[in-house]
């Protein structure tokens, strides 16, 4: 079989395609966590929701959050990341569990799709008070 | 930005001696100031803003240990930092503050291996597990990073493309590098430890970052004279042979994968399974890096050729010191074993993936180095041409470069000769007051005898093409 350089040229392109093929670029995960709520560049109020919990449901993992606008509510999945929000009590923020998610707690959630708005990528909770 | 307007108009002579008797003060105060400085042309209308950002990026701490951005990209070593230019620095230097901060002394950085091979500590996959959770990482320079950043998936920044937090992009990377490098204490409170840079201060410091060298790709082949660097040049673009270009598009840092612009890609070339890399042997508790995501995916950013010659240690690890050696681990089995290099040898009719003989290599390493040479050139005659504050400090120091690159490879004697002329005419007029304009002109003289060594004119046909920042 012959093979042309075009096709050959072509064709290792096209591999490469697939190789380099990745997931959208996402912001730097281990410094995020340091950004307080409101602040992340870029996400903040663009690709982010900021609201209070009005409800946490355990069973389904869903929670709703109330802020500007209508409420929402988002899921939570395994690869969900969860932090706490200590900056307003001048302490370092922390890796969290869903047992953060309480309501009246202000919140900020990523989006994985900004668009749906229905899947939470990451979500900070702010922590007003040493634990 | 203000500006140093050197040029001396013709003047009665008592008046120009008047003139000299007073401005004497000032003038050893100008000649003292020799802070080097990135040219902006002050009819841009982003000079403001690019002059803010230069004096944030080089003075801003964010109330941290005292570092600056310039204190890894100093603009004197190519907005890098190696082995060679850390030892110059004083001990107190704020490079070094794991070696004076006991806040800092364990887990921030490897003191070790930022002195012999320049490397950085970085928490990539998290902060939770310092003591073995981290990668060790070179210092990249900031050049040219209008036409290396984009990529179809987003932006792509750092050693791994995913470098800034928040969406990602250049402007966001300003707040992870002050969370990564610059706290008082590893608790990273925000207000406490450091504090995070206003947008006002991000907007100002995308700008700066992206008024930094090169702003066009260049169009690949250029018009080369010596007969080894356009062999290697070549070699480069041939899709069979060198395959350079198919990552490396007119040796920038973009992909051009079947005709389609892949932009600032990712590839998993394997370099981390090099068998004997500088940091392993040093520390062989450092911890392999798994590039891109966390987990890591095992890729890594492209990043640009034309700027390499003159900003090693090559590779995100610092692996390879010389131009030469990174051009031949495209030869070894690290590479062709690699899912990159394995994609081209399923490909290959003969089933190779990069094999170059030893004079092929040093034919493309030529290449490198002589469009290495010739971007220095230009930014020197930029330098030389809009004069700001600091500018011959920074032109002499590109010059040298230039001179540095070709002779390393044994290039071009003739051009180096005249690299050390414009050189020694840009140090005389830092320090003449009468004869400035005149040392001045000489040294652009000889740089332009310099770059005409190394490449030929244009064909007028293709006068708008991007060479021409190289011939013109």
């Amino acid at each position: 079989m012959t093979v042309t350089l075009r096709t050959a040229i072509a064709t290792i392109a096209t591999a490469l395609v697939m190789m380099v093929g990745q997931p959208s670029t996402m912001g730097h995960m281990a410094t995020e966590r340091y950004i307080p709520i409101g602040r992340s560049p870029g996400v903040s109020n663009k690709l982010s929701y900021i609201g209070t919990i009005q409800a946490y449901d355990h069973a389904r993992r869903m929670v709703t959050l109330k802020g500007a606008g209508d409420p929402i509510t988002v899921s939570i999945t395994e690869r969900t990341r969860i932090w706490l929000d200590l900056s307003k009590i001048k302490k370092a923020n922390r890796v969290g569990e869903t047992s953060a998610l309480q309501v009246g707690r202000r919140t900020e959630v990523k989006f994985e799709n900004a668009d749906l708005r229905k899947i939470a990528d990451w979500i900070k909770v702010e922590i007003l008070q040493s634990e | 930005m203000a500006i140093n307007n050197c040029h001396t108009p013709n003047r009665h002579p008592i008046a120009v001696a008047l003139l000299a008797a007073f401005s004497f003060p000032f003038f050893l105060l100008a000649a003292c100031d020799d802070r080097p400085a990135e040219p902006t042309d002050p009819t841009d209308p982003n000079a403001k803003l690019i002059a803010k950002g230069r004096d944030i990026f080089f003075n801003e701490t964010f109330d941290g240990n005292g570092r600056t951005c310039g204190t890894c990209h100093p603009v004197e070593n190519n907005l890098t930092i190696d082995p060679a230019f850390i030892a110059t620095l004083p001990p107190d230097d704020p490079l070094f503050v794991a070696e004076t901060n006991p806040a800092l002394a364990r887990n921030f950085e490897n003191p070790v291996l930022m002195r012999t091979l320049g490397l950085i500590l970085e928490n990539q996959d998290g902060f939770d597990d310092l003591e073995n959770n981290f990668n060790m990482r070179g210092v990249p320079h900031t050049l040219a990073m209008p036409t290396s950043v984009a990529s179809p998936q987003g932006p792509r920044t750092g050693w791994s493309g995913d470098g800034a937090p928040g969406d990602g992009s250049l402007r966001s990377f300003a707040i992870g590098a002050v969370i990564q490098h610059f706290p008082k204490t590893l608790n990273r409170a925000p207000g406490v430890d450091f504090r995070l840079p206003t947008d006002k201060e991000l907007d100002a410091l995308e700008a700066f970052q992206l008024s930094l060298g090169r702003q066009t790709e260049l169009s690949l082949p250029l018009p080369l004279k010596g007969d080894v660097a356009k062999r290697g040049q070549a070699i480069f673009v041939d899709d069979t042979l060198g395959k350079c270009n198919i990552c490396h598009q007119n040796a920038g840092a973009n992909a051009l994968l079947a005709g389609q612009d892949a932009g600032n890609a990712n590839f998993n070339t394997g370099i981390e399974n090099l068998p004997d890399q500088p940091a392993d042997l040093i520390d062989p508790k450092v911890p392999p890096d798994d590039g891109f995501g966390t987990p890591g995916d095992g890729t890594f950013n492209t990043p640009t050729l034309v700027e390499a010659a003159d900003t090693g240690p090559f590779f995100h690890n610092n692996a390879i010191e010389t131009i030469e050696g990174a051009v031949a681990f495209y030869n070894g089995d690290a590479f062709n074993n690699s899912p990159a290099g394995q994609v081209l040898s399923g490909l290959d009719p003969n089933g190779v993936g990069i094999r170059l003989d030893a004079t092929q290599v040093v034919a493309v390493a030529a290449f490198l180095r002589v469009i290495n040479s010739l971007e220095n050139i230009r930014q020197s005659i930029a330098l030389l041409e809009v004069r700001t504050k600091g500018s011959l400090s920074q032109a002499a120091a590109e010059t040298e470069d230039a001179a540095k690159v070709l002779s390393g490879g044994g290039l071009h004697p003739r051009a180096v000769a005249n690299l050390r002329d414009a050189r020694r005419n840009i140090q005389n007029a830092g320090k003449s007051f009468f004869s400035k304009t005149r040392l001045i002109r000489e040294a652009l003289n000889s740089l332009k005898k310099a770059r005409a060594d190394l490449i030929g004119t244009v064909n007028r046909r293709r006068a708008m093409r991007p060479v021409e920042i190289y011939t013109r």
